[in-house]
């Protein structure tokens, strides 16, 4: 497949379809003065991906023929969306950051005038000479990231530039993966046999969709523990290497992959096991045309119905006067949680689940290397797995460690990050561990209801079974989240200079700060490039999380990595020995506005939490107080965001 | 089958992880079955006692310094801080049978770690007991830590296990640890079992 070289056979959608088709098949037409096309394998994958009715050309081989399914598969939608009386719409409408305008000339997206001879000439020209790769991305890339895949409105929520990707990936891994066809075929078949075929395929050939979550059983404690993230990083790209064809989407510590049907999960698991580590996985057996990124589908749908009946429920007793309250509660209850739509769906989906899980289309479970059902003392003290073989002196307080040799030899690794070593040896006052979470199945939920609201938008009937989620969204969405990250990161590196900054992971980082309203600073940078990356997020909820702690640098790393391993607010800053602020994501530009100038009065009150919290909180509200009226900043802020959220606020700005 | 809820209180309980790293040492956040297994069997005596049990809701949590001191030399060791919680309160469940029919419905034992520096002072009170039978099971998170060689007493059927080591004594001066199902397991069992399962109305 290589020579095909999926990743082009879209580059014809960088011209104008009034001045030629993008398969090129009417190539060169009226155009005068255009360079011919000297045939090579690329222009095989242009001219023959497509097998639909009107298409005068089609697959001859059974490499365009693979590329064709790869096309489709990789598609942001099953193309039966109709807008009618809706101009094409060349910009994309990325979900989460929808553009401010529709517009409806390619030249204008792309800023190249895409109907001229020199510019239809310039791509004939680059393909004749039969290209590399990175060729293609880096001259036509900034092109690819601007124009969506498919122009239909409602259907433009991807690039070309993911489409062009996610091809290509596909193409791999079903080259390998089909039966193969003789070329011979190809040549004999008529384009109604080849259409039927390429149906057949994509309706009957099963795939299995893996998301695998990974999993350290050693808790790090130590600094030099810490190299547990650098060796994540190591398992992460092992398996990428090894599953060149099949990762889709890599997270933090999660993957997801597209595998055939025979493949099991055991290469990962020696992969992992070599480090200590164990992954938990759920798989799902699905048609070659429902890319559904989320394998744990009904469980995610049966969480979302879920959460809907408790909205719906508070909804309504809200709507109750709270004397009557208690009496209606039962009948209410009964309504929303039985006999509603979403309990119907429930229980639909709960049939599902049980028999994908009786049919074998559904699995998950967890899978670690071989434990023992009894293991004599001593045991491991850092991974508790296994039976600890080695022993680690400290050099320093000369305690003995018993260690199992993965744990052994991931503390043997020295310091691999030596900027947290030497803040410890300089006594550093104060750390950030600052941390950013993705939630996969929220993130789904999220974009499946932004994309109904698209539709809705659009007058497009039946928007919320319509708007399903394909491997393409996720992967549009992927590129903007590590552009987004790593804006995040550089925007930290900055403020606090290279000195003060240790990467450990590229979502996970740790700074030395001078003042605790350093973590203000943190907090603006992140709320700007949220809003440049990611509006959307804050009307509908957040898949996205924010996790601070700020510690002593000899506070356990243990006790901090508690809270961000798992991070369950949009927004969640702990401060150790002063307090948490946990906020959603839509109040974190209002709680950064905060105005309170009397800085006396934070100081005030802090000082009166240390003894009383409850006393202070009392003091706000107190009357008879001399500072009663300017602690009205105060008061506003509590009403909208709670008191401890204030009070800890207080105690950074003012302890 | 047939369990004995009982309520318990602790304004001080340390149940410790085993992960300590030399000077600090975590709390474990839920009731291992070896834990208030060995508890109620010191207690009470009798070999069939089986329970589990997890935690509701403590008030904070603290630390307490101090340095063990080897018993031979009589020279103390580094100081170490275990982590303990302040204000527990909590459930567990003692699978019913003719041995542990006869607990009465109110005691007060000591539990976890630290109890001669104080520690663990819990008192229990009866609150029902619940039958449960295969077809009740609920799906969700496991909320305690079973050995798997008991995972049947209580239903527990894994679907996503998460597994672990709890130490179980072998005689008066040897343990083992035996490969056990931890909590954030996914699981089908008793709604008790699962986590929120009070807090979901249920009780």
């Amino acid at each position: 497949m290589k020579d095909i070289k999926p990743e082009m056979h879209d580059i014809g959608k960088l011209i104008d379809s009034s001045v030629i088709k993008h398969n090129f098949e009417n190539y060169p037409g009226n155009l005068k003065g255009v360079p011919p096309i000297k045939m090579n394998p690329i222009w095989e994958g242009i001219l023959h991906h497509h097998c639909t009715e009107k298409d005068k050309k089609y697959p001859k081989n059974f490499k365009t023929f693979v590329l064709s399914i790869a096309d489709s598969v990789a598609s942001a939608t099953s193309r039966h969306i109709e807008v009618r009386g809706e101009a094409p719409r060349y910009n994309i409408y990325k979900l989460w950051n929808p553009p401010e305008s529709n517009i409806h000339e390619l030249s204008k997206v792309i800023n190249e005038d895409t109907t001229s001879i020199k510019w239809v000439g310039k791509i004939v020209e680059f393909i004749n000479r039969n290209p590399s790769v990175e060729e293609f991305f880096e001259i036509f890339g900034k092109y690819l990231k601007v124009r969506t895949e498919d122009a239909t409105p409602g259907s433009n929520i991807t690039s070309l530039w993911t489409h062009s990707k996610l091809t290509a990936l596909l193409s791999n891994f079903l080259y390998d993966y089909l039966e193969k066809v003789n070329d011979k075929w190809f040549e004999i078949a008529t384009k109604d046999e080849i259409r039927d075929y390429i149906r057949r395929v994509r309706e009957d050939t099963k795939i299995k969709i893996v998301k695998i979550k990974i999993n350290f059983s050693q808790h790090s404690v130590r600094i030099r523990d810490l190299n547990i993230f650098d060796a994540l990083e190591e398992v992460k790209n092992e398996i990428l290497k090894e599953y060149p064809n099949n990762v889709i989407f890599v997270g933090f510590n999660e993957l997801l992959l597209i595998l055939p049907l025979n493949k099991n999960l055991d290469e990962i698991r020696e992969i992992a096991s070599k480090y200590g580590f164990w992954f938990e996985y759920v798989e799902r057996i699905q048609n070659l045309n429902q890319p559904y990124p989320d394998p744990d589908r009904i469980i995610r749908l049966i969480n979302k119905m879920q959460k809907i009946q408790y909205k719906k429920f508070k909804e309504q007793i809200a709507k109750i006067p709270p004397d009557k309250r208690r009496k209606a509660e039962e009948g209410i209850r009964k309504t929303v949680f039985e006999k509603g739509r979403e309990a119907k769906r429930i229980s639909e989906l709960w049939s599902e689940y049980h028999y994908e899980l009786n049919e074998g289309l559904y699995k998950k479970g967890s899978i670690y290397a071989n434990l023992p059902d009894q293991i004599n003392p001593p045991i491991c003290e850092i991974c508790q797995l296994n039976q600890a073989t080695e022993k680690w002196v400290d050099e320093e307080s000369g305690i003995v460690e018993n260690l199992c040799t993965s744990c052994f030899n991931i503390r043997n690794r020295g310091a691999k990050f030596p900027k947290l070593d030497e803040w410890e040896r300089e006594g550093a006052n104060r750390i950030l561990w600052i941390r950013i979470g993705l939630n996969v199945n929220e993130l789904i939920n999220v974009l499946e209801d932004l994309y109904a609201e698209y539709l809705r938008s659009l007058g497009v009937r039946e928007s919320e079974e319509r708007a399903e989620i394909r491997f393409s969204v996720l992967s549009e969405f992927d590129w903007d989240y590590k552009e987004f990250l790593s804006k995040f990161k550089e925007k930290i590196f900055g403020a606090f200079g290279e000195n003060n900054f240790q990467q450990i992971l590229g979502d996970f980082v740790a700074v030395k700060i001078e003042s605790l309203k350093d973590i203000f600073t943190v907090l603006r940078m992140f709320d700007d490039i949220f809003d440049e990356f990611f509006p959307k997020f804050k009307e509908v909820g957040s898949p996205i999380k924010l996790g601070v702690v700020c510690s002593d640098i000899k506070y356990p790393f243990l006790e901090s990595w508690q809270i961000l391993s798992d991070l369950k607010y949009d927004v969640h800053i702990c401060v150790i020995g002063k307090g948490e602020i946990r906020l959603n994501m839509a109040q974190l530009t209002p709680f950064l506005e905060i105005k309170v100038k009397n800085k006396a009065l934070l100081h005030k009150l802090v000082a009166v939490s240390e003894i009383s919290e409850k006393l202070a909180e009392i003091t706000l509200y107190d009357r008879a107080d001399r500072d009663y009226r300017k602690y009205k900043p105060l008061r506003d802020a509590v009403r909208e965001f709670g008191y401890q959220n204030i009070l800890t606020y207080a105690k950074i700005m003012g302890g | 089958m047939e369990y004995i809820h009982y309520t318990f209180k602790s304004e001080t309980l340390c149940i410790g992880e085993r992960i300590k790293k030399g000077t600090f040492r975590p709390m474990v956040m839920t009731i291992p079955y070896t834990t208030i297994t060995g508890a109620l069997r010191t207690y009470f005596g009798g070999g069939e006692i089986h329970a589990v049990g997890w935690i509701e809701s403590y008030d904070s949590k603290d630390y307490l310094t101090y340095s063990p001191r080897d018993r031979r030399t009589g020279v103390s060791k580094i100081p170490i801080s275990l982590e303990f919680l302040v204000n527990v309160k909590g459930h567990i469940y003692i699978l019913n049978n003719k041995e542990t029919e006869k607990i009465p419905g109110r005691f007060e034992l000591r539990l976890g770690a630290l109890r001669v520096k104080g520690l663990g002072y819990t008192q229990f009170i009866k609150n029902d007991v619940v039958e449960v039978d295969e077809n009740q099971l609920e799906y969700g998170e496991l909320n305690t830590r079973i050995p798997l060689e008991h995972i049947d007493k209580f239903l527990i059927k894994p679907i996503k296990p998460i597994y672990g080591y709890l130490l179980k004594p072998v005689s008066l001066s040897k343990a083992v640890y035996v490969k056990s199902l931890f909590e954030g397991s996914e699981v089908f069992a008793p709604w008790f079992l699962t986590k929120g399962g009070v807090a979901h109305g249920h009780s």
